[in-house]
């Protein structure tokens, strides 16, 4: 139990994910942190947020996913979470094409309310279902380069790209910590706790600092 | 003190006008004088020119929902005694309001996905064996049924605040105070601190932080300034209570005489202006003195307090101590779940001491309690004393952490933080003394109901603690001996490493 227990982790990182209605963010995520597909998922009501805890570079790292209705009723409820999201996983559904095309407005509303250095992910979903698909994988691409986005391809359903998009995105926002263009000390990054990285050398009471040689 | 005195006689047979404001007006004073959540902190902000919004430390739970940060730290909390559902049914109900409100007659299709809506919070949350069932009384169960089915096929938009305001009150009783006392609440607070934006009101509520800005105020004006804001605190929470004028004149002219007569010791020297317009306001047509007769004032002290000092504080070594202290303690928590791993040999878990150590979150209990009224609260609260070292000491919450589900008894109630057979005291691996009953405050000055008396103990509590520092400072060096002969000892151990040369 201890191995799962809820502090062997060092860092949270926060993502949200936005979209049309019906994409399948709820399915992503329940997939995600279930493992399994909810076929008869009830529209979101305002936020739903599921946790799972992942391994990046062997840190292990919570990732605290909020998952935001797309119905527009609930827009000004959702807007309120975009703030302090280190992660932002933008989806549309490939055999739909008003949902990539209402891409520019929640690629604006991501860039406005969270951090700039936000990761933003593209994922085109229903990847399984290839017969009734609407948008190609290459515009798709492109649109996503123009944008500084990285994209893929998943299947809530199958669970194709799933784990791949969370751990991408995650590994992204991890680099940024290391490379320094996340600034931690600002607030808002999305990204908990802070203090592993600045450890003042007074808390050396902790580290059995033994050098022999 | 003759003058005013005389001045007062003198009012009383003039007709002066003087309003006299009851009630309400502490709230301005509060929101004016102190920064008081994220309203003041634009304010704030905007005249800096900053443009990110720094977090400020959430402490109570409507803080706490409102601060992104706070919240999710409360979530993962909630998570860990297994009580997730109320959060995400207290939010889903706040989505399901703000978007069913937004209703308008005739609007078919939202009015199918509202009703919709409805039954899914419904079977989610509430229903008999809902899969994140909220645990509601079966009459609360019964009246949001009555709300929610209405017969004209309308949908109430409030139809389950009832159930949320029951769920926020659980929270917020039962859980939330376990929260403050929890790592996570220690970890928001660290980010906090961290960031650099400290408020004179979280520093007030803070007891270990007030006593580490008193050390650090070793300048006269500075405590001047703090004991007044302090004390004026207190004068008003009083002022609200007291019903004979005499009383209240009397506690406001000892605030009069220490800072702003002629003959003040702690002269706040905030000049002849204010000193006439505190004279006024003290001396009235009602007999009372006015809720803001020192608003004013207060409003001085602490934007100097703000700018002057305690940018000061935080790049002092004071609040440095606090900031480690807190770190350590967060780390020593992480460590827990491992009991067989490991440890050096100057930190070794003692016994199941009880609150958490170091956490600075020894406040208020209610939101609207009197200044020197949680005092008399907090000191339940201050079992393990706050300005020990915590580098020798780690110590464990109530119950196993590791397996939330089962050990974390939900009946337990967040308040007496011992368990029923847990020692009385202890004695760590330094051989010092603490006891875990609090004998810290002494109750001797219970019968005392002036605002005078608790003044006073209040600001002795306060400003002398030089005995205290002095045994902080003994502790430490004993420590530093202690830690370099058992550096000694261990490294003697070792194969040397000069046989390898």
């Amino acid at each position: 139990m201890a191995s799962n227990g809820p502090y062997n982790y060092s860092y949270i990182f926060k993502y949200i994910i936005i979209g049309d209605m019906g994409v399948g963010k709820s399915c992503l995520l329940h997939q995600f942190t279930e493992k399994k597909f909810m076929a008869d998922c009830p529209h979101t009501i305002g936020v739903e947020f599921g946790t799972r805890i992942i391994e990046v570079n062997g840190q292990k790292i919570k990732l605290q996913i909020w998952d935001t209705a797309g119905q527009e009723r609930f827009r000004a409820v959702t807007r309120s979470y975009y703030r302090g999201a280190a992660g932002a996983l933008m989806v549309y559904d490939i055999t739909r094409r008003s949902t990539y095309n209402h891409l520019n407005s929640w690629l604006t509303d991501a860039k406005n309310l969270t951090n700039p250095n936000t990761v933003i992910f593209l994922i085109g979903n229903k990847s399984d279902m290839e017969a009734q698909r609407d948008v190609t994988y290459e515009e798709a691409k492109a649109f996503a380069e123009e944008n500084g986005l990285t994209f893929m391809e998943c299947s809530a359903k199958t669970g194709d790209n799933v784990e791949d998009a969370f751990l991408e995105t995650a590994r992204r926002i991890y680099q940024n910590i290391q490379d320094g263009s996340l600034d931690l000390n600002q607030a808002d990054t999305g990204v908990q706790p802070k203090q592993n990285l600045a450890r003042p050398a007074a808390a050396s009471g902790n580290e059995n600092k033994q050098c022999n040689c | 003190m003759n003058g005013i005195l005389g001045k007062f006689k003198l009012k009383k047979a003039q007709n002066s006008l003087d309003c006299h404001e009851n009630g309400g007006t502490l709230d301005s004073l509060e929101s004016c004088s102190m920064q008081n959540g994220v309203g003041d902190l634009e304010k704030i902000k905007n005249s800096t020119g900053e443009k990110n919004r720094t977090t400020s430390m959430a402490q109570t739970l409507e803080e706490t929902f409102h601060n992104s940060d706070a919240l999710s730290y409360f979530i993962q909390f909630m998570e860990s005694v297994a009580q997730l559902s109320l959060v995400k049914f207290w939010l889903h109900v706040e989505s399901f309001r703000a978007s069913a409100i937004s209703l308008t007659p005739g609007d078919n299709a939202l009015l199918e996905m509202i009703k919709s809506d409805t039954s899914n919070i419904y079977s989610k949350y509430i229903c008999i064996d809902a899969p994140c069932s909220i645990g509601l009384t079966e009459s609360l169960r019964k009246r949001v049924i009555d709300n929610i089915c209405q017969v004209n096929g309308k949908v109430d938009a409030h139809g389950f605040d009832d159930a949320q305001k029951f769920v926020w009150d659980i929270m917020e009783r039962r859980y939330f105070k376990e929260f403050m006392h929890s790592v996570y609440y220690a970890k928001h607070q660290l980010e906090v601190l961290q960031n650099g934006n400290l408020t004179l009101d979280v520093i007030l509520k803070t007891h270990s932080l007030l006593c580490a800005f008193i050390e650090f105020l070793d300048d006269q004006q500075g405590r001047n300034l703090l004991e007044f804001v302090i004390a004026v605190e207190s004068f008003n929470q009083e002022l609200k209570k007291t019903v004979d004028p005499e009383i209240a004149v009397d506690d406001a002219i000892i605030i009069y005489d220490k800072y702003f007569s002629m003959q003040a010791t702690n002269s706040l020297n905030f000049g002849n202006e204010i000193r006439v317009e505190v004279e006024a306001k003290i001396c009235t047509e009602s007999g009372f003195p006015t809720a803001d007769a020192f608003e004013k004032s207060q409003k001085m002290a602490s934007d100097l307090l703000k700018q002057k000092f305690i940018p000061l504080f935080l790049t002092s070594q004071h609040f440095q101590k606090i900031v480690n202290e807190l770190i350590s303690a967060i780390d020593n928590y992480l460590e827990l779940p491992n009991p067989n791993k490991p440890r050096t040999s100057s930190e070794k878990s003692s016994d199941t001491s009880v609150s958490f150590p170091s956490n600075l979150s020894e406040k208020r209990n209610s939101s609207s309690s009197s200044w020197t009224g949680s005092l008399k609260q907090n000191h339940r609260q201050r079992t393990v004393s706050f300005d020990r070292s915590t580098y020798s000491r780690s110590s464990t919450l109530n119950g196993d952490e590791d397996t939330p589900s089962s050990s974390r008894s939900i009946g337990t109630p967040a308040t007496p933080k011992r368990k029923l057979n847990s020692p009385l005291a202890k004695v760590d691996e330094y051989g010092r003394y603490t006891p875990l009953f609090d004998n810290s405050l002494s109750v001797a000055d219970e019968s005392a109901t002036s605002a005078r008396d608790r003044l006073r103990h209040t600001l002795d509590e306060f400003i002398h603690k030089s005995a205290a520092k002095e045994r902080l400072i003994a502790d430490e060096v004993a420590e530093l001996i202690i830690s370099d002969i058992q550096r000694m000892v261990t490294n003697k151990k070792a194969p040397s490493p000069r046989k390898n040369l």
